[in-house]
């Protein structure tokens, strides 16, 4: 049989792709759903009220985004659901009310502005905050045995590994090198090599072992993440640290994300 | 997916041949041949002008139908001689024994030769190979060979590699003295393990050490020079993408092009051509001449199973979409791919939803997504100072997105 090619018109790439507007949308609203329930189930009926929280202030942040002229979408779409399903990622210890809408307005702000990509320095810092809820349930004292030997070889691997890829993955690793100075500063010694073991755990962990896999795979991982997320919340006993840790990964993120992300920067500071 | 075998067939000689002149005739080209003119194969159809032009060889016996101007399958908008190809008596190239005196032949009389014979550097824009190796730039007096496969599907590379490794080996060689160069390096792509292997073991049984090969990541697109030569040295890393993607590197076709220039003597007018996709009934890579039909070049592999949803020159990240069945193949062509209709993109647009994936797939860290926001308001200045112009246009952004956004379209829009 010959073709008859009265059909052929379309641009590259002209694979069709395997993820879906809705699959993505609900795998994600999945992830926020076993978020809500672990809130739930540990809050009650506040923790439903911290969600409502957390949705009111993302509407707030993107209306001032657009305000602002920053929102790069021109109407009104299901990008903000979906926003609203990573902030949920970012809902810092369940607190007060007025810190978490603080913290999830500076989310919105940083992350819409930022583009997506804000999210990608904030992933190392979720996840190393993810490792240490798991590793003991007050990170400051249950990791007191991780000293700063094993910690200085982890993040020395990690910073060999990546820091001369390029100036983003430099950038990401000044800012988790900072964060940690920060929080040895406010909550004492085992915290910064803590969460610097953690983080290049994390990042080991996402970029060698996990990055080859399928991207359900690497959906999968992130959800359980997003679970060690809700245990963490359980926890509760990290707050001021959490809060801060994401408040000032967004900011960073977003400064960086305007900066330099946009592409390599050759030559120019 | 099948490499096919690793001998390459060629089809039947096709009804019409629509020889590409390259270039902007008549400004590189003159063509030498008048309607009406019977012409025979290897006989020159057009001769170089000034230092952009080559002469460019007759596939077949026949007679000139007309100076044509046509679109290649591959997009370049050419002048090409239409011949009506004597198909009971279409002539064939046959080499006569090996000759072995290039290695005493002077560079000068190397990229001579290789011009006469109208050998081109194949790859995103064609252009003289001689010109390219007398005043090509060099890094650290190495010849670099992009021996990575270009796209998923496409294997032409690969299986040359596989069919010939002792004369890719002899081409490199030939490239590197016509250039004056006191190194080569052969970059493969880490998924031709084989041909790794291949390669390596010839070159010790040939105790050339001045050739290296070397191993590169394979991960779509490892054949750009953006994203390949920061790999092979760290000096290129701080060159703009946009400036490494134009960078010239020789590929498997183009080496293997002047070793059968220098070698046997052989006019460029023919490449090898991975013919593939689901519904092609013998998918496999063949020698097709330039010139061919899309059409008859599927004859080769005997014809589809079933209508194809689309029918691309090239491969499915970058290839264009052939709108004609006789547009003809040209030097630039390493693929026909025929993709069913259900593997192929649709362009069902909805909203962007922020997941960021298409960050993080861009070989070269823009943000697809701001930029193609940017282009949609038509702020081309917003889209500038994020870097539209260092797109590659490889794809990996709208291949991910998950709202199946024409993001390549709209960057390329932005500068
Ligand atoms: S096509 Fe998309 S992924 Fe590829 S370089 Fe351009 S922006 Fe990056
Ligand atoms: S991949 Fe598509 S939906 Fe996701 S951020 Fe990029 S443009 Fe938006």
């Amino acid at each position: 049989m010959q073709p008859t090619i009265a059909f052929n018109q379309g641009a590259a790439p002209h694979l069709k792709n395997e993820i879906s507007f809705v699959s993505m949308l609900a795998r994600q609203l999945g992830a926020l759903l076993i978020l809500l329930l672990a809130s739930f189930w540990m809050q009650g009926l506040a923790g439903l009220l911290l969600f409502a929280v957390v949705l009111v202030t993302a509407f707030a942040g993107e209306i001032i985004l657009r305000f602002l002229g920053f929102s790069a979408v021109p109407k009104w779409d299901l990008a903000l659901i979906h926003q609203t399903v990573l902030l949920a990622l970012f809902v810092p210890a369940l607190t007060s009310p007025a810190l978490i809408a603080a913290s999830t307005f500076a989310m919105t702000f940083f992350y819409r502005a930022s583009g997506g990509r804000g999210a990608y320095v904030l992933q190392p810092v979720c996840l190393a905050l993810a490792f240490l809820s798991v590793l003991g349930v007050t990170p400051a004292y249950a990791l007191q045995g991780m000293t700063m030997i094993p910690s200085a070889i982890l993040f020395a691997l990690w910073a060999a590994l990546r820091f001369p890829r390029t100036r983003v993955e430099a950038e990401r690793f000044i800012c988790v090198l900072i964060l940690a100075v920060l929080l040895t500063l406010l909550h004492g010694m085992p915290m910064g090599p803590a969460f610097l073991w953690a983080a290049a755990a994390g990042e080991i962990l996402f970029d060698y072992a996990l990055a080859p896999l399928s991207s359900a795979a690497r959906m999968g991982y992130r959800v359980f993440v997003l679970i060690l997320f809700a245990l963490f919340l359980a926890a509760a006993r990290a707050e001021e640290a959490l809060l801060f840790t994401g408040l000032t990964a967004g900011f960073i993120g977003a400064w960086i994300e305007k900066r330099n992300l946009n592409g390599r920067v050759y030559g120019k500071a | 997916m099948s490499l096919g075998t690793w001998t390459l067939k060629r089809p039947a000689p096709p009804e019409v041949l629509r020889v590409p002149v390259y270039g902007d005739a008549p400004f590189y080209q003159e063509v030498k041949v008048l309607p009406g003119q019977a012409v025979s194969f290897g006989m020159k159809l057009a001769e170089p002008r000034g230092a952009m032009g080559v002469p460019v060889y007759c596939p077949a016996n026949g007679t000139v139908n007309g100076i044509i101007k046509t679109r290649t399958v591959s997009g370049e908008n050419v002048f090409a001689v239409e011949i009506q190809v004597d198909r009971k008596n279409a002539g064939a190239f046959l080499a006569s024994g090996e000759s072995s005196d290039w290695a005493d032949i002077s560079a000068e009389r190397l990229r001579a030769q290789i011009k006469e014979k109208g050998v081109l550097l194949c790859g995103r824009q064609l252009r003289p190979l001689a010109g390219y190796l007398e005043k090509g730039t060099f890094h650290a007096k190495t010849l670099i060979i992009n021996a990575c496969e270009s796209e998923p599907y496409v294997t032409a590379g690969e299986v040359l590699l596989l069919a010939h490794p002792l004369e890719i080996i002899k081409g490199v060689e030939i490239l590197r003295r016509a250039a004056g160069l006191e190194k080569a390096l052969i970059a493969v792509g880490a998924n031709a393990e084989q041909a790794v292997e291949v390669l390596k073991s010839k070159i010790y049984f040939l105790k050339w050490n001045h050739i290296e090969v070397r191993a590169f990541p394979a991960r779509y697109p490892q054949d750009d020079p953006a994203v390949l030569l920061p790999l092979v040295d760290p000096f290129f890393s701080d060159i703009e993408p946009r400036v490494l993607h134009d960078w010239p590197l020789p590929d498997i076709a183009t080496v293997y092009a002047a070793y059968e220039a220098i070698v046997f003597g052989k006019p460029f007018f023919e490449r090898a051509v991975t013919i593939t996709g689901e519904c092609v009934v013998q998918p496999q890579n063949v020698w097709l001449p330039f010139g061919i039909g899309t059409m008859d070049a599927l004859k080769a592999c005997k014809g589809v199973l079933r209508e194809p949803g689309r029918m691309l020159a090239g491969g499915p990240m970058r290839g264009i979409a052939i709108q004609n069945m006789e547009q003809p193949v040209s030097a630039m062509t390493d693929a026909l791919i025929a993709l069913p209709k259900e593997w192929t993109a649709e362009s069902a647009e909805a909203d962007c939803i922020r997941c960021g994936e298409c960050a993080e797939v861009c070989p070269v860290d823009l943000s697809p997504a701001l930029i193609a926001a940017a282009s949609k308001r038509q702020d081309w200045a917003g889209a500038r100072e994020l870097n539209a112009q260092q797109c590659l246009g490889c794809g990996n952004c709208a291949y991910v997105c998950p709202s199946h956004l024409p993001l390549v379209d709209l960057i390329q829009k932005g500068f």
